[in-house]
């Protein structure tokens, strides 16, 4: 639009407007350089922004992923080394039934020196099979905070027709490698002695012992404390468990590891060790309590055959270890894939917020000899007037 | 002959007029170079009209370079500068709000919750990861809560503005008038109080920046019609506007008019322009739409994280609770309806059923009503009989009205949803808030089991909104980009309106303003007018001495 007539009202404000509006785009030039962002607000770039914070979203979530690879690598170690160390165990225990087969003359004396070794190592297995990481027992299923496997459990019952008032105050094992899984039997002969039997085997073990009460008294390395005073008669039966009943459950717990992938990261006992839901599948703990008591038994055809049984437990759990191996890959490739992941969604980011310097400092230099340059002729303009030659 | 051969003294009388008229026409000139730097001044300048008969000049009227045209421009054009300039304060506090390019706000505590949540997966039976999870809820709620709160502050600081502005505009209005007045008395048939009416100008683009309004002259007088045709002033009389609460808009101020002795209005949807009508609009649209958004996100987001927590099992075995306090039930009197009817009760019977979207309990007749969803235009009920005090329930909700002040009116409508003010309210359930133990990270009471806290955290990336189409971050990612799309549309606008306001204002200063040069030529020329006519004076005076020496 065409100005006929200029006043000092119209040289001032389009002066003043002029330079305001240059100053705004300097002071916005000069922000671009100091935060050397190019998004500082939503409306300097709306679209853009939102997809910076998708990114950022997409990113936080990328590094929670490989926060859980993290937590599932560790798990997966520490069944590996579990696992080797079970297998190792194994293949002791095999070792030894095998030199107890060969050897030509053996005794009972180097057949119960075979079975308290075994019997260690299977205390070893359950040590095993108890792993913790951290608070969490790993073979425990989702029962992750009490040891899944347990050795022997002694118990005591007083006999349904005692008339004392004798009860057993304490029962506990004191030597494991002399427990033998039978049932025994304590008879009070008097209110002062008693007798020991094994029920299993119906023989006697003891006879006319002196009864004290609240003494130790120790059968086949149960010991057991009676109080009161049993009357003559009175009976209280002790047993004990099977070493390696599994407390746990069969619960698989499953890891996020990448968007909607939730992989599996733990190993049950039941399965591992039980056999349990596994083609095949072998009572591990079974086995060695069978190989002990055909050792103590003397039972040279379930020796024999145990062989088969170990080498089907070697391989029930290296199995398992593949199934952790495959594990360990999986978790291997979705890491690089994760970090790629990350590192590219970074550089997205940056690329839509952040400005690339050199243009910055150039555009800030336009502006500002923009600046100097309205300012001058500013100046010029609004100094003269007719009055400055009137003279 | 003798009317061409002019007697001396009237020469004399014609010098004379010449000295005082060119002495006016300085006056006019040392008044235009005096207020070279008052604001809405116009310039004057002396009109001459030569006497008959070679009698000399006399001033016919001191006009002022005004075109009504540009006048009535440059207050349109105010208007929407006032309205934009409002609108854009406004937008970019609500941006400063929900600047989540800084990493704090309601994005960060959602990746927070989400992100504990992972871990809790990872250690379902870890302490330190139920504390973090209970923390981040807890805070994700504050979240919401302060950005709820500050968005809030910002409509009721918006509305605050227009009632101070409506006191401003009675000022005004009063102010004209009087002036109105003033004018009409001192106006004679040549000459009008040009300062007075320059005055008027100033304060009717004053008042154009505040207000919608039209003005046209009526005689001296000016009159100026508010939106919707009702005179603010007409003649000495002003119009007084009011505001008052208005409880269907969460007590917002209605702007109402009143004529003494004449029609009392409400004009508030009619004021669309200028700082009041732009107050109005932003604080009714952008603002409560934001509010909206984030009720929207809140409401979902607690529901659905109610609804998986539900399926787990703390680890003291209970199962079937809720992670936050449930959705609220939001009702309100639509507008222009009667307050007789009003919430007494409400509950939530059961979440998975809730829409969040918006209904209307439409009253027929004291006794029936409809119920009508709104957002899909299903209605629900038609003509269902109205016992007060009983609940009425559909779609999750449950509603107990009742007659708080009589009966309802056929066409009284109330308004209910299940997401309003949900961002304010969105807090930890008590049960879980006050024992870590139930918080249900398992579907079984086993400290090993993460299943649930896995389906939790799994929330993240779930198409839980837009009716499965985003997940939470994608909904609220999808309402700030609107947000700054808005913005930037009122700045842009902003800047080409301010572009047109000093392109109409340079406009009426071309015509009307004053320049220093051009009244310095004028200076120079009646002050040789002036001279010269003193100088047919003096001339007369010789020629009387010589004729008085002949004597």
């Amino acid at each position: 639009m065409p100005i006929t007539r200029v006043t000092q009202s119209i040289l001032h404000s389009s002066t003043a407007n002029m330079v305001q509006r240059q100053q705004r785009r300097l002071l916005d030039a000069q922000l671009t350089v100091a935060t050397q962002k190019r998004i500082r607000t939503l409306s300097d770039d709306p679209t853009g922004a939102g997809q910076v914070l998708n990114l950022r979203t997409q990113l936080a979530q990328t590094q929670q992923f490989l926060r859980n690879v993290d937590r599932a690598t560790s798990l997966a170690n520490a069944y590996d080394t579990a696992l080797s160390q079970a297998d190792t165990l194994l293949a002791r225990a095999r070792e030894l039934v095998v030199k107890e087969l060969n050897t030509a003359a053996t005794s009972d004396t180097t057949r119960e020196v075979t079975a308290v070794e075994i019997i260690g190592l299977r205390e070893q297995l359950i040590q095993i099979a108890n792993t913790r990481v951290g608070s969490q027992f790993i073979f425990a299923g989702h029962a992750s905070d009490a040891p899944p496997f347990s050795s022997v459990v002694p118990s005591a019952a007083a006999g349904g027709g005692n008339t004392g008032t004798g009860v057993v105050s304490q029962i506990a094992v004191s030597d494991v490698s002399r427990v033998t899984g039978h049932q025994y039997q304590i008879v009070f002969t008097s209110p002062a002695s008693f007798d020991v039997l094994d029920v299993t085997q119906g023989t006697t073990l003891s006879a006319g012992n002196v009864f004290t009460p609240g003494a130790n008294i120790t059968v086949a390395g149960i010991t057991l404390q009676v109080t009161g005073a049993p009357a003559a008669g009175d009976t209280f039966d002790i047993t004990s468990t099977a070493a390696g009943a599994y407390a746990g459950d069969g619960g698989e717990i499953r890891l996020e590891i990448e968007d909607g992938v939730l992989t599996p990261i733990n190993l049950t006992g039941a399965q591992t060790f039980l056999g349990a839901g596994l083609p095949g599948g072998l009572d591990i703990m079974d086995l060695l309590n069978d190989v002990v008591e055909a050792l103590r038994g003397g039972d040279e055809a379930t020796l024999a055959a145990s062989l088969d049984r170990f080498d089907a437990a070697q391989r029930q759990i290296v199995g398992q270890q593949a199934v952790i191996g495959g594990r360990q890959n999986l978790l291997d490739s979705t890491v690089a894939r994760l970090e790629d992941a990350a590192l590219s969604t970074e550089n997205l980011i940056s690329s839509i917020e952040d400005v690339d310097l050199a243009e910055a400092i150039s555009e800030f230099t336009r502006v500002e000899s923009a600046y100097q340059a309205s300012l001058g002729a500013a100046a010029r303009v609004i100094q003269p007037s007719l009055l400055d030659f009137l003279r | 002959m003798s009317s061409f051969v002019g007697s001396i003294g009237g020469i004399l009388n014609t010098g004379r007029q010449g000295i005082f008229v060119n002495q006016i026409a300085l006056r006019v000139t040392g008044q235009n170079i005096a207020n070279v730097n008052t604001p809405g001044y116009t310039r004057q300048r002396p009109i001459f009209d030569p006497s008959a008969f070679g009698n000399g000049v006399s001033v016919r009227t001191i006009q002022q370079l005004r075109f009504r045209f540009y006048d009535a421009q440059l207050s349109t054009e105010q208007q929407s500068l006032g309205s934009l300039s409002v609108k854009q304060e406004v937008m970019s506090r609500l941006e400063a709000i929900f600047n989540e390019t800084s990493g704090t706000g309601i994005s960060t505590a959602m990746r927070d919750l989400f992100q504990s949540l992972h871990d809790l997966s990872s250690h379902p039976d870890g302490t330190a990861q139920r504390e973090a999870v209970r923390t981040r809820a807890g805070s994700l709620g504050d979240v919401f809560a302060a950005v709820r709160g500050r968005v809030e502050a910002t409509r009721r600081d918006a509305d605050l503005q227009s009632k101070a502005l409506v006191t401003q505009v009675n000022g005004l209005t009063a102010q004209i008038a009087a002036l109105n007045d003033q004018i009409t008395r001192q106006t004679t048939s040549a000459q009008a109080p040009n300062e007075l009416i320059d005055q008027r100008q100033r304060l009717v683009n004053e008042l154009s920046q505040i207000v919608s309004i039209q003005t046209f002259e009526d005689g001296p007088s000016l009159t100026v019609m508010i939106a919707g045709g009702h005179p603010l002033v007409e003649g000495v009389n002003a119009a007084e506007l009011s505001t008052r609460e208005d409880m269907a808009n969460g007590g917002m101020s209605r702007i109402l008019y009143h004529l003494p002795g004449g029609v009392t209005a409400d004009i508030t949807g009619r004021i669309s322009e200028g700082k009041i009508g732009g107050l109005l609009a932003v604080r009714d649209g952008d603002v409560v739409e934001q509010l909206r958004q984030i009720d929207q996100l809140a409401a979902q987001l607690m529901t659905r994280f109610n609804l998986q927590h539900r399926l787990g099992t703390g680890l003291d075995g209970v199962s079937g609770r809720d992670l936050f306090s449930q959705a609220p039930v939001w009702s309100a009197p639509g507008p222009g309806s009667t307050s007789n009817v009003g919430q007494t009760g409400s509950a939530i019977v059961d979440q998975s059923l809730l829409t969040f979207q918006d209904y209307e309990v439409r009253f027929t007749s004291a006794t029936t009503y409809d119920l009508v969803n709104t957002t899909t235009g299903a209605a629900l009920a038609t003509g269902a009989t109205y016992t007060p005090g009983s609940a009425i329930v559909f779609d999750g909700i449950s509603i107990t009205l009742d007659n708080l002040a009589g009966p309802p009116l056929a066409g009284d409508v109330v308004r209910v949803n299940s997401y309003t003010g949900a961002s304010g309210s969105l807090t930890l359930d008590p049960a879980v808030a006050g024992d870590l133990r139930a918080l249900a990270a398992g579907l079984s009471a086993e400290p090993g089991d993460n299943r649930n806290a896995l389906a939790l955290a799994g929330l993240e990336s779930a198409l839980a909104m837009g009716g499965g189409t985003a997940t939470f971050a994608n909904f609220f990612e999808a309402a700030l980009t609107r947000l700054g799309v808005r913005s930037r549309q009122v700045t842009s606008d902003l800047e080409a309106q301010t572009l047109v306001v000093d392109q109409v204002q340079t406009l009426v200063d071309s015509l009307g303003g004053v320049s220093l040069d051009e009244e310095s030529v004028n200076l120079i020329q009646y002050e040789r007018a002036f001279q010269a006519s003193a100088r047919v004076i003096s001339a007369v005076d010789e020629m009387m001495q010589t004729i008085i020496a002949m004597v």
